[in-house]
């Protein structure tokens, strides 16, 4: 008995006195042949798709990450405003405009520890800014915690940019600010815990802070960048390590 | 040997794995509707007061403030660009305090064709209000008057030489200041007009300008500086000429360091406005008209006198 809507040519037909059994035909073999295939390659570039993407969100890719500017090569990084250069081993930002940004690393760093060497060019404020996100030029035109000099009231400050600025209180340096001095900057970042160390060169350290932020307002991801408002400034020994 | 249906299946199975693994991390985010507000600078007290009062009726209202400004008050290309990108952006309406009113009259035009509101803050609107197009600004005649009141007190009965420092032109209220101010002092004759000086968005220009009146006018008994930049200018220059308490400096509005000069007192008074209050009424009348209610004329903030005595009780 033949199945009225299949073709003879698709069907192999066992024939008995009173049974018919249909077995699947050459093109079923092959359309289950190709639905695997296609099952596998999409498992396959899923799996790859997945892992690459987990490898660059890693919170830890790049790290870590070190500039010491020591050539001409500042591909790494991207500048929001200001005048920036490389000379003899330092990144130089020649502009006093308020709140010039230039920014590099992962997006997806989250508790790191940044270092760098940092001095004011000219009365003003100079510093780091981390788990930097959505920057553009404008002074407070970022999502990032800033730690910098201030001269204006000798400070170091720490506060939290979102487009706008929220600082929790400066503390006072316990010696003035030299203006083309090294400062050594070591800013530790775990949750919403931010800890900014600062030393003089040769010297001891003149500023220590540490200040835990709020949980609505804390940025938890993001770039590391050099920071200056008002004031030109150098940064050298760039680095970013992970928290242990 | 694989057979080109093979490889198609392949081909169109490592597809559609790319594409389901990939469109978690790729796929837009749903984001609320945006208003933005582009203030001549930020990073000042005036302008983070109006920040935080624009951005709390945003929120109220479900919106998201896109807040940028130039990095100099006189930048008025960066301010055209940034109003480039909030239409690009689509954005629903704009609060823009103008830098440079004539210079953005056709940028504004572009927001009125296409029927987006827009709300303009700390001077007057360059072009006419009307259906699409308002303001919230300081009451210019109140602040004069403010600091006329301040000035004639400190001078007593003797009247003595007074300037005004910080007229510009691409700041429409600075002008508005100066001539109530004048009106206010014309009827008392021993008060003498001696200088209207040029204004500047620069601090170290403005000392400059400053130190000249000083220079030229060594009588001189009390200076009105009717911006935050002129009022900065005029506190280094009197400071370094060592006549802080010869000559009474009234200054206008509320920039990052003028309060502390008022409580040390190396500036007399300084004539504010609630900032904050600013930016929520603008925010306001601009969400009220996305939401299709008629925007209102142009509305007038009452300022008042902080003096030291002011910060002495708040403390």
């Amino acid at each position: 008995v033949r199945h009225p809507q299949l073709e003879s040519e698709q069907v192999a037909q066992i024939r008995d006195h009173s049974t018919t059994v249909r077995a699947p035909g050459p093109d079923v073999h092959q359309r289950g042949k190709y639905l695997l295939l296609f099952a596998l390659a999409a498992a396959v570039v899923f799996v790859l798709t997945k892992v690459t993407i987990t490898v660059l969100h890693s919170t830890v890719r790049g790290l870590p990450y070190s500039d010491r500017f020591e050539t001409g090569d500042n591909a790494d990084w991207s500048a929001y405003g200001g005048n920036w250069k490389i000379e003899a081993g330092s990144m130089v930002n020649e502009s006093d405009e308020r709140g010039a940004k230039l920014v590099a690393g992962s997006p997806y760093w989250t508790d790191y520890t940044v270092q760098a060497d940092v001095a004011l060019r000219s009365p003003g404020e100079a510093g780091l800014i981390a788990r930097v996100s959505d920057p553009e030029q404008g002074v407070d035109a970022y999502r990032g915690i800033y730690v910098g000099l201030r001269t204006r009231d000798q400070s170091l400050v720490i506060g939290v940019a979102d487009h706008d600025w929220q600082e929790p209180w400066p503390q006072r340096l316990s010696s003035p600010i030299g203006l083309n001095t090294w400062y050594h900057f070591q800013v530790h970042l775990q949750g919403c815990k931010v800890n900014a160390i600062v030393n003089r060169e040769h010297s001891s350290e003149v500023g220590r802070a540490e200040v835990t932020l709020d949980s609505d307002s804390c940025p938890l991801r993001g770039k590391i960048g050099l920071r200056s408002y008002d004031a030109g400034g150098i940064w050298k020994n760039v680095r970013v390590t992970k928290l242990r | 040997v694989v057979s080109s249906r093979s490889l198609l299946a392949l081909l169109l199975g490592a597809i559609s794995g790319f594409v389901i693994g990939v469109l978690p991390a790729v796929a837009p985010r749903s984001r609320p509707p945006e208003i933005a507000f582009v203030p001549r600078t930020s990073g000042t007290s005036l302008s983070e007061g109006m920040y935080s009062g624009a951005d709390r009726a945003a929120r109220e209202a479900g919106f998201r403030l896109y807040w940028n400004a130039p990095t100099r008050e006189d930048d008025v290309d960066r301010q055209i660009s940034l109003m480039s990108s909030a239409l690009a952006n689509n954005t629903g309406g704009l609060i823009l305090g103008p830098t440079n009113g004539p210079a953005l009259i056709t940028k504004l035009n572009e927001f009125i064709a296409r029927r987006i509101p827009v709300v303009v803050v700390q001077t007057d609107t360059p072009i006419p209000a009307g259906r699409y197009i308002t303001s919230v600004t300081p009451d210019q005649d109140a602040v004069a008057r403010l600091a006329a009141t301040r000035i004639l007190r400190a001078l007593g009965g003797d009247g003595g030489q007074v300037a005004i420092l910080g007229l510009d032109r691409t700041a429409p209220e600075t002008l508005q200041r100066s001539q109530y101010f004048l009106q206010y002092l014309s009827s008392h004759r021993k008060v003498q007009i001696v200088a209207q000086q040029r204004g500047t968005s620069l601090a170290p220009e403005a000392e400059q300008n400053a130190s000249e009146v000083l220079d030229t006018f060594p009588r001189l008994r009390a200076f009105f500086a009717v911006s935050a930049t002129a009022t900065a200018g005029a506190i280094q220059a009197i400071q370094r000429r060592g006549l802080a308490h010869s000559i009474t400096l009234v200054g206008c509005d509320d920039d990052l360091f003028l309060i502390p000069n008022v409580r040390e007192g190396s500036l007399d008074s300084v004539v504010i406005t609630d900032n904050e209050q600013v930016g929520y009424l603008a925010a306001k009348f601009l969400l009220d008209a996305i939401a299709g209610r008629a925007l209102p004329g142009p509305r007038h903030i009452e300022p008042r006198l902080l003096t030291r005595e002011d910060l002495s009780e708040h403390q």
